[in-house]
């Protein structure tokens, strides 16, 4: 039971860690399915085949993604209290509940 | 214009179920079913039909306040899903049921029933299909789905305000269509 709370936090963290890393991928594919241009890191390649130097404006790949990121993470946080809430009661529940559902057995 | 359903997941064969005229009924049913199947089959009792029986007629009362609740949540998975999987028509609704919806609420749907059945694997000491992780699991689907699928609608309305995607009132009449 003491290591609930612990395995708690890590799942916590995994979900907000997962939001941000989905949102970013998702801002990443939106800027490449999107945008008429696109640019990483400073430097990219425009569809018409010309180099361009880039500023890392917000319409860049690694902007959106950063945009994704942010949006994301800021959900993950969103969705935790609904997530402590189902821990919650299925933590505080399992030691009523699984007493009564084995006294079935041999009834 | 682009195609509108190229980006996201398409999950034809969970759409296709999804709009069918009874679709939250019918999920409604299964997540009735599978939550009173885990449950008598974590009571151990044995599989003859005499004992399951006496079990189902002495303790239903039981069985029916735990399962309903995941009904609920099968009713809401459908019901949501048949309202959110749609593909857009403009930019801001590609960006919202193409990219939010159907790309980082499905993902992100996923990743919710991984991690809660992990989270219940753990509370079993680690065993693998213990009773909280399959109560987990059913969870991530059956009220995990509903809210990541949310999530997404509402990732991609944050995302278009800040990159300031346009409606297109010519192309935006009425909801979204659903998926071919």
């Amino acid at each position: 039971m003491s290591q609930q709370p612990n395995n708690f936090v890590t799942a916590a963290g995994a979900l907000v860690g997962t939001t941000t890393v989905i949102g970013g991928g998702a801002g990443a594919i939106y800027a490449f399915g999107e945008l008429t241009r696109v640019t990483t890191t400073g430097i990219g390649v425009d569809f018409g085949g010309t180099i361009i130097l880039g500023v890392g404006a917000l319409s860049d790949v690694g902007g959106m993604a950063a945009v994704g990121s942010t949006v994301g993470a800021a959900g993950g946080v969103v969705l935790l209290p609904a997530f402590g809430v189902g821990w919650f009661i299925g933590s505080h529940l399992n030691p009523y509940v699984q007493p009564i559902i084995s006294s079935w057995y041999g009834y | 214009m682009r195609s509108s359903n190229r980006q996201g997941f398409n999950a034809g064969p969970v759409d296709r179920f999804m709009r069918l005229p009874c679709a939250d009924l019918f999920l409604a049913a299964i997540a009735f079913g599978l939550c009173s199947a885990a449950i008598l089959s974590f009571s151990g009792i044995q599989a003859h039909g005499s004992d399951v029986r006496f079990v189902i007629s002495t303790r239903w009362r039981f069985i029916v306040i735990l399962s309903s609740i995941f009904a609920v949540g099968g009713w809401w998975t459908a019901r949501t899903w048949r309202q959110l999987w749609r593909c857009g028509r403009s930019a801001w609704e590609r960006l919202v049921y193409d990219y939010g919806v159907r790309l980082f609420g499905f993902s992100t749907a996923i990743s919710i029933i991984i991690i809660v059945s992990w989270l219940g694997s753990t509370a079993d000491s680690g065993t693998l299909f213990g009773p909280m992780m399959v109560l987990g699991m059913l969870a991530g689907v059956f009220f995990g789905v509903p809210v990541a699928l949310h999530l997404g609608y509402f990732w991609g309305k944050g995302f278009a305000a800040i990159v300031n995607a346009e409606h297109d009132s010519k192309s935006e009449i009425g909801e979204p269509p659903h998926l071919q």
